[in-house]
């Protein structure tokens, strides 16, 4: 991993500076701040991974205790069998790349539209795209019910799939990373007569790869994050992503009889596949992202 | 101008599937069975059992009525937000199970249809207790069918009662008695409250009206076609006085006071507080969540307050059938149908007996504490003791002879007009405005609430 | 469109009446074909709900059941709400406090961490653990954190012999504790944001400084935050709509309590709309924040041009 590290190049501070004093303070400084949150961030998980092999009752006990006095590894697997954690996890992933299939599809396309294409009252539209930033989801969900239902998609992931094509803070990324790309790259190939289609998708998409990931990384976490909107639109448990199955299980009136041991070890169960994933990815995260602000 | 051609082409393409799956819409398949959707609850693997009951019954009701489909659909009425949204869209059951707080908004929103002609030729009509149709009684019809009901009582820790010597409450327990137990029971060190209330949400609304019942108060006044809002009686001030005691005075209640419905169970159920108020249901959490012994659960009926209207009273409440107004009218008769079909007979006792089978599978109890609307004398109470007493090893029931031919008499109806809203927005914040706030004053609070209450709402109700 | 309009009437050929469309196709005919899906998806999805909910707020609407028209009165009722004075200085100071916190804290994060050596991808993964955390299982594993008996925040504020706070039960520190609870949950992603921008600034640019004899912070300041500028511009925009809008964590940690202490304008459209079928008001109050973002948004996007052009 250190080697890894070490390719970044250069920086701010240069390896000049760190031989003075001050610099070296600094440098500890940053050394601190980076530890400190990760301790800020490792031990709440830490202490859920405690906390789910402890026996209910001494999550409660005063003061509180971090090592468990007892070790309850079937806790994890009452909760493996009870929140159905195969089988959550894996819808999970498949509402997650169905979303960034369509993501891919529809924002790259109309991203590229409006940066590089001829499109009539381009300005006028890119704003209304943009204006859905400003209205909360849930001023709008029943109409939005409505027409899922019309659609006749309760109860299928196309409900999660095809509204993430409808997401203007990755449609401003991406417009903002293309925007940056020069012209004469595909000028060349579009004099080679290669159609809008191929320079997209074998000239722009290839070198947009860094903010792709990025983009996957926030649609991870959306599909990670959204409860209320899946829990609606997915009746069935069948059905149920990770997050409803939390949900249902931990804080709905009816199915929340679960003991906090048992839902501290799902909820770690349910964190260690992104976990996986994102130490997989890592490697796409790193690298020259650009993008420039809202532009008019 | 060829690529140009075909980009277009696509565009169509694509426009066209979007408008056929749009037609499709509209496409209603027109089928002479009457189709009826009817609750199920979601697929969870410790719901099977439960599930698989509603299958059979679905089962047996569509041999036993040649014509009618029934589409099973997931839902729970435990927020009002699902209801809404498949409302809208015409998509909830046609007969579903709702808290007796409903009928009120149920009704005005003309989502709910009067049961009247019906209940007149129903025979088991007569089994229930004349008032346990209530809170679903508005402006002379009746909406809805009680199947289950609660009056709220008092469960404690036996043990903890017996660790520091405090005498389990007598049959006519007062204020004095329950805040003495409940000081002798807490344990700071070890993070022992001697009372958990309910303070989070509109529970907290909820359990404070307990307590205002108790002191001899009301939320809601009816008097000459006219509601007025009465919780700002000195009964009820001193009620909420007594719940700001508990805190500041007597410091009884837990650290982390904020507390929703299952946060409470959950914590008395871990052996962090004495005391709770119960409906039916939160011991299931206690005993099956965080495997409480369930000899160690005791049950009292609530204390009486101070003063002289101190009474002994609990909210009663309970979930009562409705018929979805959207129900298409020929499909009306089938819906009563699935609504009585099996009620207070088979259907409860068979379901009664999975559960217990699914409790000895699952090493549980069933937990739950039953109250039915029916009189004493109903034939139904009979097999219900024999499948009770047949499987006593898993299906647990509470109280001595006397607690259950006292506790009706300590039943207090909820609020007719808006209590969500009441619980919610009115009272709720109030409790936490004086467990929050030390110098909060009780007084103002409530008759600065009631009066708002009173123009924003009460004077709005029309006869 | 402009091009067709230029050319006179009697140009266009009878024979060919579709010669206007053709040329408008032929100029705009790929543009359009790739903006269409993104059209006809947002168009379903959004732009309709989002139009209907406008319609909504001046109706009568009980869901399933043909609404009926009632002008402003759903503003009035909303206007008339004693909640909504704090239910907005709630929001603003959620807003406040979030954009102070969680808007410095990546910033700092992901220059501190840049500049490492050594353990950077570890201290990267750390960062970005909170944002793959379930929703859930956040609120729950924090409302463990701010509980003030067996809590770790009090145990850690004891350890420096700082007195236990009462965190989400006193009205005073409930809504900061929100605060702290969404930028640990989030700070990771946009850290994320920056980091890539960071390692996009050319070596060379501190090559030369460091030449000219620049020090470390006169590096930061001419070339670390000018480089940065149109990232956190843009973030500072995106985390001011999207905390303006904050519900779940309200919703699911405090119920808005206590006292409404933590009752915030979106977490009251749910409740007209899903507590209290009110479905009208939600909409006008819908509408009325759609009305204030809109207008911050544009004050915001006009200062953002006046601090980028001078910067030029």
């Amino acid at each position: 991993m250190a080697t890894n590290d070490i390719k970044g190049g250069r920086t701010l501070i240069s390896v000049f500076d760190r031989k003075r004093f001050s610099v070296k303070i600094g440098y500890i400084v940053c050394y601190l701040i980076a530890i400190g949150l990760a301790v800020s961030t490792f031990y709440p998980l830490l202490w859920v991974f405690f906390g789910a092999l402890k026996n209910a009752s001494e999550i409660f006990v005063v003061p509180p205790t971090f090592l468990p006095k007892t070790f309850l590894w079937e806790n994890f697997a009452k909760a493996w069998a009870l929140y159905e954690i195969p089988k959550v996890v894996l819808n999970t992933f498949y509402v997650f790349f169905g979303v960034i299939a369509v993501k891919l599809l529809v924002l790259s396309s109309a991203a590229y539209a409006i940066s590089h294409l001829k499109v009539p009252f381009k300005k006028t539209l890119y704003l209304i795209f943009l204006a859905t930033l400003i209205l909360p989801f849930f001023a709008y969900i029943i109409p939005a019910y409505l027409v899922i239902h019309n659609l006749r998609l309760i109860d299928t992931y196309w409900a999660l799939w095809l509204p993430a094509g409808a997401d203007s803070f990755s449609l401003l990324l991406l417009k903002g990373f293309f925007d940056d790309i020069p012209k004469d790259l595909f000028e060349a190939a579009r004099i080679d007569g290669a159609s809008e289609i191929r320079v997209l998708r074998s000239i722009v998409l290839p070198i947009s790869k860094p903010i792709l990931a990025v983009l996957a990384i926030f649609a991870f976490m959306n599909v990670w994050r959204d409860f209320i909107w899946q829990q609606i639109i997915l009746p069935s448990a069948s059905n149920w992503t990770i997050s409803v199955a939390l949900y249902w299980h931990s804080l709905n009136q009816q199915g929340a009889t679960k003991p906090y041991n048992i839902q501290l070890a799902a909820m770690l169960l349910g964190t260690i596949p992104p976990m996986i994933v994102f130490l997989f990815f890592q490697k796409y995260l790193i690298g020259g992202i650009t993008f420039s602000g809202i532009k008019g | 101008m060829s690529k140009v051609r075909r980009v277009m082409l696509l565009g169509m393409l694509v426009t066209l599937i979007v408008l056929t799956v749009g037609t499709m819409v509209w496409v209603n398949a027109a089928d002479k069975t009457i189709q009826l959707k009817v609750v199920i609850g979601p697929d969870t693997p410790d719901n099977k059992a439960q599930n698989q009951a509603t299958l059979e019954r679905i089962k047996r009701f569509e041999k036993a009525n040649p014509g009618v489909k029934c589409i099973p659909v997931p839902f729970t009425y435990t927020s009002r937000q699902e209801f809404f949204i498949k409302q809208a869209a015409h998509a909830a059951p046609d007969v579903l199970d709702v808290w007796a707080t409903e009928c009120e908004l149920l009704v005005s929103k003309k989502w709910i249809v009067p049961l009247d002609s019906y209940l007149k030729k129903w025979d088991k009509y007569d089994w229930h207790l004349p008032n346990s149709f209530d809170p679903f009684r508005l402006k002379g019809k009746i909406y809805g069918v009680p199947f289950s009901g609660y009056v709220k009582h008092v469960i404690y820790n036996k043990q903890m009662f017996k660790d520091k010597g405090v005498p389990e409450p007598s049959i006519n327990w007062t204020w004095d008695d329950f805040i003495n137990a409940a000081v002798k029971t807490t344990d700071k060190e070890k993070g022992i409250a001697g009372f958990a209330a309910m303070t989070k949400g509109s529970e907290g609304g909820w359990a404070l009206t307990d307590l205002i019942y108790q002191a001899g108060g009301e939320i809601e006044t009816y008097k000459n076609g006219k509601y007025s809002a009465a919780f700002a009686s000195p009964e009820a001030i001193s009620a909420l006085q007594f719940l700001k005691d508990m805190k500041w005075k007597y410091d009884v209640l837990p650290a982390n006071w904020s507390n929703g419905w299952v946060d409470v169970y959950n914590v008395f159920g871990s052996g962090k507080a004495a005391i709770v108020f119960d409906a039916d249901w939160g011991r299931n959490v206690a005993i099956n969540g965080q495997g409480m012994d369930p000899k160690n659960v005791g049950v009292a009926l609530m204390p009486k307050g101070n003063g002289p209207k101190g009474r002994q009273m609990g909210v009663q409440g309970g979930r009562f059938y409705v018929i979805n107004a959207f129900c298409p009218a020929k499909s009306r008769d089938a819906a009563w149908k699935w609504l009585t079909f099996e009620l207070w007979d088979q259907g409860n006792i068979t379901g009664l007996l999975n559960e217990a089978e699914e409790a000895r599978k699952n090493k549980q109890y069933r937990a739950q504490f039953e109250y039915f609307p029916l009189k004493p004398s109903s034939p139904f109470y009979k097999e219900w003791a024999n499948a009770f007493a047949k499987n006593s090893d898993v299906l647990l029931s509470w109280g001595s002879e006397e607690f259950l031919s006292l506790l009706p008499k300590t039943a207090h109806t909820e609020p007719p007009i808006e209590a969500q809203y009441v619980y919610g927005q009115v009272l709720s914040p109030i409790v936490q405005e004086v467990l929050s706030n030390k110098n909060a004053d009780p007084a103002k609070l409530l008759k600065d609430a009631a009066a708002k209450f009173q123009k924003d709402y009460l004077d709005k109700v029309k006869e | 469109m402009e091009n067709a309009n230029l050319k006179p009437i009697s140009y266009i050929p009878k024979k060919s009446p579709f010669f206007k469309t053709r040329k408008f196709l032929g100029t705009y005919g790929i543009g359009l074909a790739f903006i269409l899906p993104a059209f006809l998806i947002y168009g379903i999805f959004q732009w309709y709900p989002i139009l209907y909910n406008f319609v909504l707020g001046f109706q009568n609407y009980t869901p399933g059941v043909p609404a009926d028209w009632v002008g402003l009165q759903n503003f009035e009722r909303v206007l008339s709400d004693s909640v909504l004075p704090k239910a907005f200085l709630n929001t603003l100071a959620f807003t406040g406090w979030a954009l102070l916190i969680g808007f410095l804290v990546p910033v700092i994060a992901a220059i501190a961490i840049t500049e490492l050596r050594k353990g950077r991808s570890f201290f990267r993964l750390s960062i970005y653990m909170p944002t793959i955390i379930p929703a859930i299982s956040l609120y729950i594993m924090w409302m463990f954190l701010f509980n003030p008996a067996v809590g770790l925040l009090n145990q850690i504020l004891q350890f420096f012999g700082l007195p236990a706070l009462e965190w989400l039960l006193s009205q005073k520190t409930a809504l900061v504790s929100l605060v702290i609870m969404s930028t640990w949950a989030n700070f990771g992603s946009t850290a994320l944001l920056y980091m890539a921008s960071l390692s996009a600034i050319p070596e060379e640019y501190y090559e030369a400084s460091e030449i000219d004899g620049a020090g470390i912070w006169q590096r930061i300041r001419y070339i670390t935050i000018p480089s940065l500028l149109p990232t956190m511009l843009l973030l500072l925009l995106i985390q001011l709509l999207a905390t303006m809008q904050v519900l779940q964590e309200p919703f699911v940690m405090t119920s808005g309590g206590p006292n409404n202490a933590t009752m915030t304008l979106m977490y009251m459209v749910y409740n007209y709309a899903f507590v209290y079928a009110d479905f009208g008001r939600a909409g006008a109050l819908g509408i009325m924040l759609f009305l204030l973002l809109l207008g911050l948004s544009v004050v915001y996007i006009r200062v953002n041009k006046i601090v980028q052009d001078e910067g030029r």
